[in-house]
Order: structure tokens, then C-alpha cells, then sequence
């Protein structure tokens, strides 16, 4: 159909909406849909490394999303719907005279103060647990061997993550790698104090949250430690009046829910609930031993080869706001910084 | 410049679905990459690939496996332009409701089995809720249009504007 042909019908001239209504009254081509129904088959069955470059490319185009959601969050957490309209202060004489809101707001303030205490008990107890592991840590990271990369989490506020994972603003141009552990941004608990120099104070004792899945150049998803995609080497380490002492290897993995469990123990050797459960990188890439949580239940049945463990997590990645990322660095490097160095 | 222009859109939607999600919209997040993709296969010609795009970027953005979305995206406007149905948007708020909660429903269902975790139920009243979603940011859309519409025909039927364009001739 020329144009001068579609202008004209019936003696008169047409709008572009109806050249455009004719042409889709043209019967359609199915030449189209077929090649887009192929496509999505080949979609379909792209394999996990295809599958992985595709999610990272759109997760990367749609970081500009992710930041304003970020805003939203914030505004919506500063916005107390309670208090409309927001640009009236409250009445500093109307305060005091509302004695029953006084009162419970000071019991709430007890109960925090009680629960900050409680807190502060148990980090120091958490900290003497993982002195002697700081000064067995501080040996074998004497040399700067692994870089963090500070990576803020995006889709904090997402309780149904699913297969997605956690997405964090960190990707291949920051170095960030597929399959490197993620540690809690706030994990201090062992410092100088320990004799822990250097970079090693803060990977110490540091609580994996999880470890690196799908990376883009911008973005990258983090597989949590109680999923059932994730898995590491891990060591069992039990606090006695000695010290601690280093147990057998097993393997660490996520149950699906909120826990981990640790796999191929064997029956013979000596696990306990309360002990806990470090990483053990039988490559060395990561010397420091990384900490995953307690050891909550250990049974073993009549006749088992193995234990059966069950792991409370130390840290849970919902409720960080950032990681870091543990990216080993190559023995090249590491060998010119240390000759490079004083 | 009509898929130029619709790219853009489709960028847009897509960061602007990316927000709200996460923002704390969280399962009513509107599905506004179909409600794009669908639009512009009923309205331009070779279309249906801004429809398989959306679907696609659906997937990679939801952790569905990749292609279900796309396929039933593909196959509902192919099978609109063949039974030369109203598109999505011309059949206002329910044409947007009813199509964006088939390609929903049948992406979820097609996923679920894919991936042997087959709850049927919950993944079609997961779509229901971001059909509606959809439903009312298109309605909320149209509204603005139409009164911006309005406030323009007002505005042109005024006698201060007329006098001038009477003074302009």
C-alpha cells in the first residue's frame, strides 16, 4: 500500500490512526510470534552461566531503580502516619501533662536499657570466646591476602526475596567474583587488643552472612548462609579451659529456612551443642577462619556414619544494611606488596 | 521513533517497577514492563518484541526461569492480534486486568511446574494482586490523562485564548 493510497479513502483523507488501524486490520503475519515463541524456548533452556549474564545485564540496568527504592525506604521510615500532618511540632506544654504516655514510654526506655545491657554481656562474652581464635587467625594473616569490598544491600526491604537473592551495589568493575564469601558489615569482635594486626582484625570472627551468586558489572546477588543453594567448607571449634580446640571438617550447608546444618562429621569425632563452627578453606585463599554460628542441636543416630548438626547463624543478612565482600587477592600480588613493602 | 520511543518507556517501566517493589509495595508491585510490552504489541506493527522483551526482563528481574514470562507474553498478544481483540489498554481497566493476569498467571503456573514446586493456588492469587496492581496504576494513569485533557480543551475553548489566536491570525 503506497502512501498517497493509504491517505486516501473514499474521497477523503485520513488521520495516521487510521492508516495505523489498517495496517493492523491487515492480516497478521505469524513470522513474529513464532520467532519470539523460539526465542523464549531458548531462553528457557540457556544454562546457569547464559542464565546468570542475563539476570546480572537487567539487575545492572535497573540499579537506578534500586537506589530510588532506597529513598522511598527512607522517607517511608522517617513518615510517622500517626502524627499527620508532619509540619506541625508537637505542643512542647502538651508533653508532660500526657502522664500515661509518659509512663510507658519510660518503661520502654527500661526495657531497652535492660536489653542493651543484656547485649553488651553477651558481645563480651563473644568476644572472650573468640580471643584465643584471634591470635591462632593472627599468624596466618600476616600478609594483606584477602581485600574487602564494601557492598550496600539493595532489596533490604524485600521479605520474599526467593531465587532472586539479596542484591548488593557491587559487581566485576569493583572485582567481586562469583562464590566469595560476604561477611556482616559491623563483625568486630576481635581487634588490636588481640594482638591482630592489620587488615586481619576485621575479617576475624567476622559472621558470614553468605557468599557472592550471580555478579554484573554493578550489581551482584548474595546466596544467604540458610539457603539451600549455599555451601562451605567448614571446622568445628569447641571452647575449653585450654583454649580452643580445633575439631573435625564438615560441610556447611543452608536448610531452606533459617538455619544450616553441617554434613559429613563423622560419628567419631567429639560435637557438642554450644560449640561453634568456623570456615575452613582447605585452598587458603582465605587463611582467617570465618565464623558461621553455633552449633544448636548435634545427634547421632544408632549405627550412623555421620552427625546430624543443626547451626543457628551468627549473623542474618536481613538485617544488614551492608557487606563486605572477601575478595582474595592473587599470590602475584601478594608477593609485590610484600617486597614492596618496609 | 514510535520504538524508540517505546524503549524508553520500557526503561522507565523497569525502573520504576524496581522501585516500587522494593520500595515497599513488595507483592502489589504493578507489573508495568507487561502492561508496556502488551500495549505496544496491540499498537505497532512488529510490536510483539517489546512484548517478549518485557516478559523477558520480567523474569530476569522476578527469579521465574527464563522465557516463561516471555512466552505467554508473546503467545497472549499474538493471540490478541489474531482474534482481533481490543488491546489491553483500549479495553481500559478490565482489558488490563484480564491480560496482565493471564500472562501472570500463566508465566507463574508455567514456572512452577519448570521448577517442580507446583502451588498452583498461591502463584494465581500472586497474579491476581499485581493485575490489580496494574489495573489501578493504568487506571490512576488514564485519569491524569483524561483530566489533563480536559484542562487543555477547557483551555482552548476559553475566550482569553481565542481572542488571542483571533489576534495571531
Amino acid at each position: 500500500m503506497t502512501a498517497a493510497g493509504a491517505r486516501e479513502v473514499k474521497g477523503r483523507d485520513c488521520t495516521g490512526t487510521d492508516v495505523m488501524r489498517r495496517r493492523l486490520d491487515d492480516p497478521p503475519s505469524l513470522r513474529g510470534p513464532i520467532v519470539c515463541c523460539l526465542l523464549a524456548v531458548v531462553a528457557l533452556s540457556l544454562g546457569p552461566s547464559g542464565e546468570a549474564a542475563v539476570r546480572a545485564a537487567v539487575r545492572d540496568a535497573a540499579r537506578p531503580g534500586y537506589r530510588v527504592a532506597g529513598v522511598l525506604r527512607s522517607c517511608s521510615a522517617r513518615l510517622d502516619f500517626d502524627r499527620w500532618p508532619w509540619s506541625e511540632r508537637p505542643d512542647p506544654a502538651a508533653v508532660p501533662s500526657d502522664l500515661p504516655a509518659n509512663g510507658i514510654a519510660q518503661a520502654e526506655l527500661r526495657r531497652l536499657r535492660a536489653e542493651l545491657a543484656t547485649a553488651r554481656r553477651d558481645l563480651t562474652a563473644f568476644d572472650a570466646s573468640l580471643g584465643p581464635i584471634a591470635r591462632v587467625a593472627a599468624s596466618s594473616a600476616a600478609s594483606p591476602s584477602v581485600e574487602r569490598v564494601v557492598a550496600r544491600i539493595l532489596n533490604a526491604s524485600d521479605p520474599a526475596v526467593g531465587p532472586a537473592g539479596m542484591v548488593v551495589d557491587a559487581g566485576s568493575k569493583e572485582g567481586v567474583e562469583s562464590g566469595q564469601p560476604a561477611v556482616g558489615a559491623v563483625t568486630l569482635a576481635a581487634g588490636a587488643s588481640a594482638g591482630v594486626p592489620g587488615d586481619a582484625l576485621v575479617l576475624t570472627g567476622a559472621a558470614v552472612v553468605g557468599k557472592t551468586d550471580e555478579v554484573g558489572a554493578w550489581t551482584s546477588t548474595i546466596v544467604p548462609v540458610s539457603d539451600v543453594a549455599f555451601r562451605a567448607h567448614v571446622r568445628i571449634v569447641r571452647e575449653t579451659a585450654d583454649g580452643p580446640a580445633f575439631g573435625e571438617e564438615g560441610l556447611l550447608e543452608g536448610d531452606g529456612r533459617d538455619g544450616c546444618v553441617v554434613k559429613y562429621v563423622p560419628s567419631t569425632a567429639a560435637v557438642a551443642a554450644g560449640d561453634h563452627v568456623y570456615s575452613h578453606d582447605p585452598s587458603g585463599r582465605i587463611p582467617q577462619p570465618l565464623y558461621f554460628g553455633r552449633i544448636e542441636s548435634a545427634s547421632l543416630r544408632e549405627g550412623a556414619p555421620h552427625w546430624e548438626i543443626r547451626v543457628r547463624p551468627a549473623a542474618d543478612i536481613r538485617a544488614a544494611s551492608e557487606v563486605h565482600v572477601l575478595r582474595p587477592l592473587i599470590p602475584e600480588l601478594v608477593r609485590t606488596a610484600a617486597s614492596d613493602g618496609p | 521513533v514510535k520504538h524508540l520511543s517505546i524503549l524508553l518507556l520500557l526503561y522507565a517501566a523497569l525502573v520504576a517497577q524496581v522501585s516500587l517493589r522494593y520500595g515497599g509495595a513488595g507483592s502489589w508491585t504493578p507489573n508495568l514492563l507487561l502492561l508496556v510490552g502488551l500495549g505496544a504489541a496491540s499498537r505497532l506493527r512488529g510490536g510483539i518484541v517489546w512484548a517478549a522483551s518485557a516478559g523477558l526482563a520480567c523474569d530476569a528481574l522476578s527469579g521465574r526461569p527464563l522465557g516463561v514470562t516471555m512466552l505467554a507474553a508473546t503467545l497472549a498478544a499474538a493471540a490478541a492480534r489474531q482474534t482481533a481483540v481490543p488491546s489491553p489498554c483500549a479495553g481500559g481497566i478490565y482489558g488490563v486486568f484480564l491480560s496482565i493476569a493471564a500472562v501472570e498467571t500463566a508465566a507463574r503456573c508455567l514456572a512452577a511446574t519448570v521448577t517442580a514446586g507446583p502451588d498452583y493456588f498461591a502463584e494465581a492469587l500472586a497474579a491476581l494482586r499485581v493485575a490489580s496492581a496494574t489495573a489501578l496504576v493504568f487506571a490512576s494513569v488514564r485519569s491524569v490523562a483524561l483530566a489533563w485533557g480536559l484542562l487543555r480543551r477547557a483551555g482552548a475553548g476559553s475566550p482569553r485564548l481565542n481572542f488571542r489566536r483571533a489576534a495571531g491570525r
